[in-house]
């Protein structure tokens, strides 16, 4: 008969296919090495990535606070302003002085 | 006649098992790199996606593929439904209809066309024998289902996917024994109806030019055939690094589905896209070895024809990545993003698992009998001209 | 041949092994033949320049830590245009939002006919606050492109306006702010690094530089912004009751240097400054103070005074006959009521004002040379170095240079013939009230980086003109002439030392007959001054008579005097 019938019914084939076997189980060992160190290794370089944008982000949320910081900074000096001052002491019923003498008094 | 030996049951393909094992994660390596920029979420149902395949694989690695054959019939014709389904109700994106969604799962069945396309064509060019030769059985009823598939497939409109599939099973046509020179007419005709109607599709008119003026000049290809291009190219030979690839931050189209090639050659350099080349071809040794060492036709025809279908989709992704074919959106088998490319190879897969264990045990005999003394006897009668076909 | 299996399959794996060598081929091709032109081209295309977050400028700060100038966190509302963009639909809620006219907004976001380029990019409005841009914002046009950037704002409005002064992008400008641009001001930063697709730099270009913004440098000044508003009040007033055109008040502390107040009329708002520009009233930026000499007439005989004393020349007996005149190198002097005094000394020359007892010092007692040296100790003719823009020089004329006339020696001695700044006036009788040293005049008393250091100037003296002893006998001149002949500048509780004047203004060929420039300067209280103001009216237009310094300038001095001493607490000493 054919060789391939052969190969099939007297063991060459198991022979053949054992040892295919074998060097699979080999490979699949190596396959599992390299997919580990890949993926330790590609962890790494997510993680920096990820580090990385997250500096960014914080470095434009830092810039964010400048700005509202700065807004309420402006907000706190207009409301403290001379002219701001003198209408709300007239709107608390104060009235701007004429005449005013100062009375000198020794230090207590 | 036969020995009463006891025949083990044989053992699928280990080696065709790790390689593709190899692929898998590789590809869902380059795939977490490809996408980690904009989240996990692709890889986990990549994932998903791998581990279904997997069960999938298993169960048909498992399952009496000869039953196919008798199913074959049933399987296409739910295809071509699929087909019309997709043309009259499919989700339009880009302005073709190339899926639909049922309970929130996307499915494409140009995909899928392609497996059942395979099985198919094996079981009708197992039965045909002798008659291939003749075009009233042989190239005709063939030409005719072949365009019926293809053509539902391009009206998509999805030429990448059509070509394939014509050119599966032109590839299938010829190993099972088909006429050479009927093949080579075929081929022109076939090429010139293709030319016509790319010329038609405006997008893919443009795409025809675009590849015909940087064929002369590089500078004017196509910008995404640009872009990978030029990632390839920035890997060098050591690439990169693994996840350090800089162009798929936003500048290399879809990096995580046609791309891919792309990233690989940029983050591994030529060391890595020949790593990932040769376990290809490793993959397609081992697979036509299956097929050769088949005594049956249709499992033979089976493993040839899945093989080529992942083979030729490897090379067609590549030789756009590298710019040798004008751009096409095919995806990379085992590494493209796709829950139905990854479903599709995998069960694919498990068909050739399952053809190299061998038939299942009841006809063992018969077959053993029939087709394969009709075969091999083939050899020693090298006059004749015809293959397998005919017995 | 062809017709088994196994060699139709050899033909199948040949064919496929032939486009796998082709791309083999090209692999190796772009990536070890062509891979330097890749690695160039990537570079090319990733590292683009991407500009940082604007930095705050920074803040002007008033003596007590009030804010005087600060930052106003605005938007840039711009279009980029590609040419397949819809803009028609938009048009009409953004004119409202933006406020301006329809018709104009549609010719800014029209491409125009002949452009050829795929982009068009056009301004559509400046300083947005965050409520119209909310309302921008929730139009959602994908070819708005949003700035954030700052506006100065002014605190208290037009308030110490020249000091404050402006700036512009580059730099230039008025007062303060000009002067210490490099401080305050951080230029918006540009880095130029590997970006990626969606403008945010990657791992490597993060790590290579910080990009967060610095902001500039805060102020601290030496002005009080209670005294300033105060100041700037009474000279208001002073303008209208004096009908002046214009006017200038500086207070300063003679022991330290420190400026607390420094007014000028007329005024502008710092806020507005490009619309001043804009009507071609630019020249109200220039502040009088420091960038506008006059001839300061005779509070310039203090100087010479000093000068005298300082030389060991004369002391507080010498005395001298006043004839009503005194002729030298072509020109005669004559006092303001033209008459004759008789013997006066030195409190007499300084109680009546005598130009010719001036003269007397000058011509017959100190002669040019030691009379210039102390012109030029006490800082006139040069910079004082204060921390303003534009600072003028003066003119003072020297027996040196070529335009010297002998004259010069005479009508220097009581303050005409000779261009000095208010300030440099001011820091020149500070330095006699401070025992002779003359402290560098500041406006600038902190320096406060963002990180919180902050670096006090320190007060340095920059010379000294005249000896302690000269200074303190000067000092008591003043004061006594101040006693007997100008009580409505003196101050009940304290002693005050002062001169006023009242200088002609020269215009060409002479002098104008009826205008004066009317000041007056003085400090106090004795012995230990704190306070010094100088008052200076540009013609003031009141009845001639009734226009002198010693009636315009001098009450309002007392005026600002008596008060200051209350705001700054200083009790009377007597």
């Amino acid at each position: 008969m054919s060789v391939t019938w052969q190969k099939r019914t007297h063991g060459v084939q198991r022979r053949q296919e054992a040892f295919d076997r074998a060097l699979a189980r080999v490979f699949l060992g190596g396959v599992i090495v390299i997919t580990l160190l890949g993926s330790l290794y590609l962890a790494l370089v997510a993680t920096n990535t990820r580090l990385s944008g997250k500096v960014w982000q914080m470095e434009e949320g830092i810039a964010e606070w400048q700005r509202q910081n700065e807004a309420l900074t402006v907000e706190i000096a207009r409301l403290s302003s001379i002219p701001v001052l003198i209408q709300r002491s007239i709107a608390l019923g104060y009235a701007p002085a004429a005449n005013v003498h100062y009375l000198v008094l020794p230090e207590p | 006649m036969v020995s009463k030996a006891k025949t083990k049951p044989v053992h699928g393909d280990s080696l065709l098992l790790v390689t593709v094992a190899a692929l898998l994660s590789l590809g869902l390596l380059m795939l977490y790199s490809a996408t980690f920029y904009v989240g996990v979420d692709f890889w986990h149902q990549q994932l998903k996606w791998v581990a279904l395949g997997l069960l999938v694989m298993a169960v048909t690695a498992y399952f009496p593929y000869t039953i196919l054959q008798k199913l074959a019939v049933p399987i296409i014709l739910g295809t071509i439904a699929l087909l019309v389904v997709v043309l009259l109700f499919g989700n339009t994106i880009l302005g073709a209809q190339r899926s639909f969604e049922i309970l929130g799962i996307s499915i494409q069945p140009g995909v899928l066309a392609r497996l059942a396309a395979v099985i198919y064509i094996a079981a009708w060019l197992a039965t045909k024998g002798e008659q291939l030769h003749q075009m009233r059985y042989g190239l005709l009823p063939f030409a005719v289902i072949l365009g019926v598939l293809c053509g539902l497939v391009a009206l998509q409109p999805d030429l990448s996917i059509a070509m394939l599939l014509a050119a599966t099973g032109m590839l299938m046509f010829f190993f099972a024994g088909g006429d050479p020179i009927q093949i080579f007419l075929s081929l022109l005709i076939g090429g010139g109806v293709f030319g016509m109607l790319a010329w038609q599709l405006t997008h893919a008119r443009e795409r025809l030019i675009d590849y015909m003026a940087a064929l002369k000049d590089p500078s004017q290809l196509s910008y995404h055939a640009l872009r990978s291009v030029m990632a390839i190219g920035e890997g060098g030979v050591g690439g990169l690094g693994i996840g350090s690839g800089r162009l798929k931050t936003g500048y290399l189209p879809v990096p995580h589905t046609d791309s891919i090639f792309a990233v690989i050659g940029e983050e591994a350099g030529l060391l890595g896209a020949l790593l990932v080349l040769g376990l290809f071809v490793y993959f397609a040794y081992r697979g036509y070895r299956i097929a050769l060492e088949t005594s049956d036709p249709f499992g033979a025809l089976l493993a040839f024809g899945v093989t080529t279908m992942i083979i030729l989709g490897a090379l067609l992704n590549v030789m756009v990545m590298t710019g040798l074919v004008p751009f096409t959106g095919t995806a990379l088998p085992f590494f493209s993003y796709g829950g139905s490319e990854m479903l599709v190879t995998l069960a694919g897969v498990g068909l050739l698992v399952g053809v190299s264990r061998g038939r299942p045990k009841g006809d063992w005999n018969a077959i053993l009998d029939r087709g394969w003394r009709n075969w091999r006897a083939r050899l020693s009668r090298g006059v004749r001209r015809t293959g397998f076909a005919g017995h | 041949m062809l017709r088994n299996p196994e060699s139709r399959l050899r033909l199948i794996s040949l064919l496929l092994i032939a486009l796998l060598l082709l791309v083999v081929g090209q692999l190796v091709r772009l990536q070890v033949f062509e891979h330097p032109r890749y690695v160039a081209e990537a570079k090319q295309m990733l590292e683009r320049q991407y500009s940082l977050p604007a930095a705050p400028m920074g803040k002007i700060l008033d003596s007590n830590g009030a804010l005087l100038v600060g930052n106003l966190p605005v938007f840039e509302v711009d279009a980029y245009l590609e040419r397949t963009d819809e803009t028609e639909t938009a048009i009409p809620e953004l004119a409202v939002i933006l406020n301006r006219p329809e018709a104009e907004l549609r010719t800014a976001l029209t491409f125009p006919e002949t452009y050829t380029g795929t982009h068009v990019w056009a301004p559509l409005a400046r300083d947005v606050t965050s409520d119209t841009l909310r309302q921008v914002r929730a139009m959602n046009l994908r070819w708005v492109t949003i700035t954030p950037t700052w506006k100065r704002y002014y605190a208290e409005g037009a308030l110490a306006a020249h000091v404050l002064g402006f700036a512009n992008a580059e730099g230039y400008g008025y007062g303060v702010q000009a002067y210490q641009w490099r401080l305050i001001y951080t230029p918006p930063e540009f880095s130029a690094g590997a970006i990626s697709g969606q403008n945010e730099p990657l791992p490597e270009e993060v790590a290579r530089r910080s990009v967060t913004p610095v902001p500039g440098v805060n102020l601290r000044l030496t002005i009080n912004r209670t005294i300033q508003a105060y100041v700037e009040g009474e000279l208001d007033k002073a303008l209208v009751e004096y009908q002046a055109e214009a006017g200038t008040i500086i207070v300063m502390n003679p022991q330290t240097g420190e400026i607390l107040a420094m007014v000028s009329r007329p005024s502008y708002e710092p806020s507005r400054y490009a619309d001043y520009a804009a009507t071609n009233q630019s020249a109200l930026f220039v502040d009088p103070a420091i960038s506008k000499a006059y001839e300061p007439g005779s509070v310039f005989k203090l100087i010479t005074v000093a000068s005298a004393l300082d030389a060991g020349l004369v002391d507080t007996n010498w005395t001298y006959e006043d004839t009503g005149m005194l002729e030298y190198g072509g020109v005669v002097a004559r006092n303001w009521d033209r008459a004759a005094h008789g013997v006066q000394d030195l409190e007499g020359l300084l109680a009546r004002s005598l130009n010719v007892g001036a003269a007397t010092l000058t011509t017959r007692v100190l002669g040019a040379e030691r009379f210039y040296k102390s012109v030029a100790a006490f800082g006139f003719g040069q910079l004082t170095n204060v921390e303003l823009a534009n600072e003028a020089q003066g003119l003072v004329h020297m027996p040196a240079d070529w335009d010297w006339q002998d004259g010069f020696l005479v009508t220097n001695s009581f303050g005409q013939g000779i261009a000095v700044t208010p300030l440099q006036m001011a820091a020149a009788v500070a330095a006699i009230a401070n025992d002779g040293v003359m402290m560098r005049p500041h406006i600038v008393a902190e320096r406060i980086s963002s990180d919180g250091n902050s670096v006090l100037i320190a007060q340095t003296p920059i010379g000294q003109p005249i000896s302690a002893e000269a200074a303190q006998t000067l000092t008591e001149l003043m004061a006594r002439a101040m006693e007997t002949r100008m009580k409505q500048a003196t101050v009940p509780g304290y002693r005050i030392a002062g001169k006023s004047g009242t200088a002609q203004i020269p215009v060409s060929g002479g002098y104008d007959p009826d205008d004066i420039i009317a000041s007056f300067v003085g400090f106090g209280p004795l012995p230990d001054p704190q306070v010094l103001i100088l008052v200076k009216l540009d013609r003031p237009a009141i009845d001639p008579l009734l226009r002198w310094g010693s009636q315009t300038a001098a009450p309002l001095f007392q005026r600002i005097a008596a008060r200051l001493f209350v705001l700054l607490q200083i009790p009377p000493t007597e």
